[in-house]
């Protein structure tokens, strides 16, 4: 082989994929101090309750072990399997907001008015560029969820907290779902 | 055998109660329609409908569930064959010569003999997990903790070894999944682990929410974020299908055996899975064929094999479920869900506790799998309607049905923020190359291993060898250990070929 077309090997090509399995290594060795707190005294002659979790955490450390060796064995195999440059990380970074902000908001303001807001968000991030419709699917889409959930299969889905408590029955009333 | 056949009598009676077939066409359609868009996969579908169980008995649930499962891994080669896109992974090899079949003008056959071969491969392996049943629940009686436990740990190494590609990985996967099935409170020592004070955590991670999250949640994700993704792309093609003639599928009787004689091998492995069969059928196909370089090319032999071999699988993975109370795949993993939610314990006292509800289960499956020919032909002409909602609009309402299907659970916020974080976990590892199954599979097997170890070791004063000395569990234990030292052994004559070729 040339001296042109050998591929030169970065410092870094190993050591980069390595941080996950080193990352899983030391949260294992964590919850093996916190498995050792584990305060049941078992019967004589018995395993006790943290002896399975202590195995799995050992046999844990050894795959990573294992995932290490694979990794400085074909470096190239250990990495992100997209390229970074594929995903759009604002976009996916804002749906994974939207997803977390829907669980909070399904708790404060109820599941109607957080699924109706999720819907137009989450479809306007992820690229659905006509609003008109978009409020419409979100409008009837919440409202069809909630004919199926609520009064077909009695589901008490969250109503929100104080006075949207109050706006989720009213909205019930109106739709007659209650 | 008398029993046997009025139980299947009786079964096939219950099948045709209005409720119970129409949930068998219902799940059907279902099944195929998740199967087919791209994003909803069959377990995606089959999570979704949990919530709608709750209402139902056993028998109408498990029917509408098995009908998704029949339907469903089928359906993915519907859009594999017209655009170059399958459902699931499972119909990869499918859409590899369905496609090329395609392009060479053979659409309509290609659908219609997709179609009979998912129907002829899933019938047969539902017969025989019917008359196999009893006798397999007879010896899984005979079982005592420690053969209970070798089975789980085969399922375990098998779903490690097989279809991945990095053992590191799958073993870390599958240990994270055993770990988190130990929060919770202990069941034998009545221990809190791993709950860090919170109170919710002592009743454990319920493995339906990470099953949601990981498969729903981090696919949707994962699709969404690619760059130059739209509104999604829409389809304006109108499928025709034909079904094949007696004398097109004799021609291809090899074919189909083997691929029936795979996936029903493989369905009777634990955890082995649809996607699993697919790949070893079409493999197995191209090295007895007399031609394996026209494969790839659109050949029939390849689609035939791949595609019997999956729902082939259907029937052992059921099977499992029943007769051990172990699930053999991601499907029969949520259908175990639905088992516990009735609360049912799912295993070999079925069989003498509820054989009317277990036969009609059964019968309805066989059922499923012919009923399957009209839906599959329906479906694949009325999809390209379907294929015209936006892939961002069928997204974020697969969001919204996940959101509701994990609050269901125990009516429980708790549980939809477990099921959003596994989801962000999830899209993480897919994108990092870190398989998902084994962690599902260790979730859900966690709690049975640990269960049957410790009860094993307590009436073995701590004797690990009792595993190797029990001629069944023996036999497991070494087969678990052979299948898991595989990929070494490949590596070492990978290895001695290429010094042998240096040389």
């Amino acid at each position: 082989m040339g001296k042109s077309d050998a591929v030169p090997i970065a410092r870094g090509s190993f050591l980069q994929p390595m941080i996950g399995p080193l990352l899983i290594f030391l949260l294992a060795v964590y919850l093996y101090i916190v498995a050792g707190g584990i305060d049941v005294n078992p019967m004589p002659g018995q395993l006790g309750p943290a002896f399975w979790p202590k195995a799995l955490l050992i046999l844990l450390m050894v795959s990573c072990g294992i995932k290490a060796f694979e990794i400085y064995r074909a470096p190239s195999e250990g990495g992100a399997k997209k390229a970074s440059s594929s995903v759009d990380t604002w976009k996916l970074v804002l749906m994974i907001v939207a997803v977390l902000a829907v669980v909070f908001l399904m708790d404060m303001i109820g599941f109607v008015l957080a699924n109706f807001l999720f819907l137009l968000f989450f479809m306007r991030i992820a690229g659905y560029r006509r609003m008109g419709r978009l409020t419409l699917i979100s409008v009837l889409g919440t409202i069809g969820l909630l004919y199926l959930f609520v009064k077909v299969v009695y589901l008490p889905l969250p109503k929100g907290q104080f006075f949207f408590d109050d706006l989720t029955i009213i909205i019930y009333r109106i739709l007659y779902i209650i | 055998m008398v029993d046997q056949l009025s139980y299947m009598w009786i079964g096939l009676m219950n099948t045709f109660d209005p409720l119970n077939f129409l949930m068998i066409l219902v799940g059907l359609i279902i099944g195929v329609l998740a199967g087919a868009l791209p994003g909803i996969t069959m377990l995606n579908a089959i999570v979704l409908v949990l919530p709608f169980t709750y209402l139902m008995g056993i028998v109408p649930s498990l029917l509408l569930m098995s009908g998704i499962y029949c339907g469903g891994v089928f359906g993915g080669s519907i859009t594999g064959i017209l655009f170059n896109i399958p459902g699931d992974p499972m119909n990869v090899p499918t859409t590899w010569e369905g496609y090329k079949l395609n392009k060479k003008g053979f659409v309509s056959k290609a659908l219609g003999m997709a179609i009979m071969c998912s129907a002829i491969g899933g019938f047969i392996s539902a017969v025989l997990m019917t008359l196999a049943g009893p006798p397999f629940a007879k010896v899984a009686l005979s079982f005592s903790s420690t053969e209970y436990f070798a089975v789980v740990f085969l399922g375990l190494a098998s779903v490690v070894v097989i279809g991945t590609k990095s053992l590191g990985s799958a073993l870390i996967s599958m240990f994270i999944g055993l770990i988190l099935a130990t929060v919770g409170m202990d069941d034998i020592y009545g221990a809190p682990r791993f709950t860090f004070g919170i109170r919710i955590m002592e009743t454990g991670i319920n493995f339906v929410t990470v099953l949601i999250g990981i498969f729903a949640i981090g696919e949707v994700l994962e699709q969404l974020s690619l760059r130059n993704k739209g509104e999604g792309e829409i389809y304006h093609v109108r499928p025709k299908t034909s079904l094949p003639t007696f004398g097109e599928l004799w021609a291809l009787r090899n074919s189909l055996l083997r691929g029936l004689g795979v996936g029903t091998a493989m369905g009777a492995l634990p955890g082995s899975g649809a996607t699993v069969t697919s790949f070893v059928s079409y493999g197995v196909e191209k090295q007895v064929s007399k031609h394996p370089e026209l494969f790839g090319t659109g050949i029939w032999e390849g689609l035939v094999a791949s595609e019997t071999s999956i729902n082939a699988s259907t029937g052992g993975a059921m099977l499992h479920l029943f007769a051990l109370g172990i699930p053999g795949s991601g499907a029969t993993a949520v259908m175990m869900g639905a088992f516990l939610l009735h609360g049912i314990q799912p295993g070999p006292m079925l069989f003498t506790k509820t054989p009317e509800e277990v036969y009609t289960i059964f019968v309805g499956f066989m059922i499923c799998n012919l009923v399957m020919i009209i839906a599959g032909l329906a479906c694949a002409k009325f999809f390209s309607e379907l294929m015209r909602v936006p892939e961002v609009i069928l997204s974020a309402f697969i969001i919204s049905f996940c959101l509701i299907g994990a609050f269901a659970l125990r009516n429980d916020l708790t549980d939809v923020w477990f099921m959003v974080i596994f989801g962000i976990v999830g899209y993480f590892m897919r994108r990092y190359d870190l398989p998902t199954p084994p962690m599902i599979l260790g979730l859900i097997l966690g709690p049975m291993a640990e269960k049957y170890f410790i009860t094993s070791m307590i009436g073995e004063a701590n004797d690990v060898t009792i595993f190797f000395r029990r001629p069944v569990s023996g036999v497991l234990m070494v087969a678990s250990i052979g299948i898991l030292l595989m990929p070494l052994l490949r590596n070492l004559r990978k290895r001695g070929k290429k010094v042998m070729e240096g040389a």
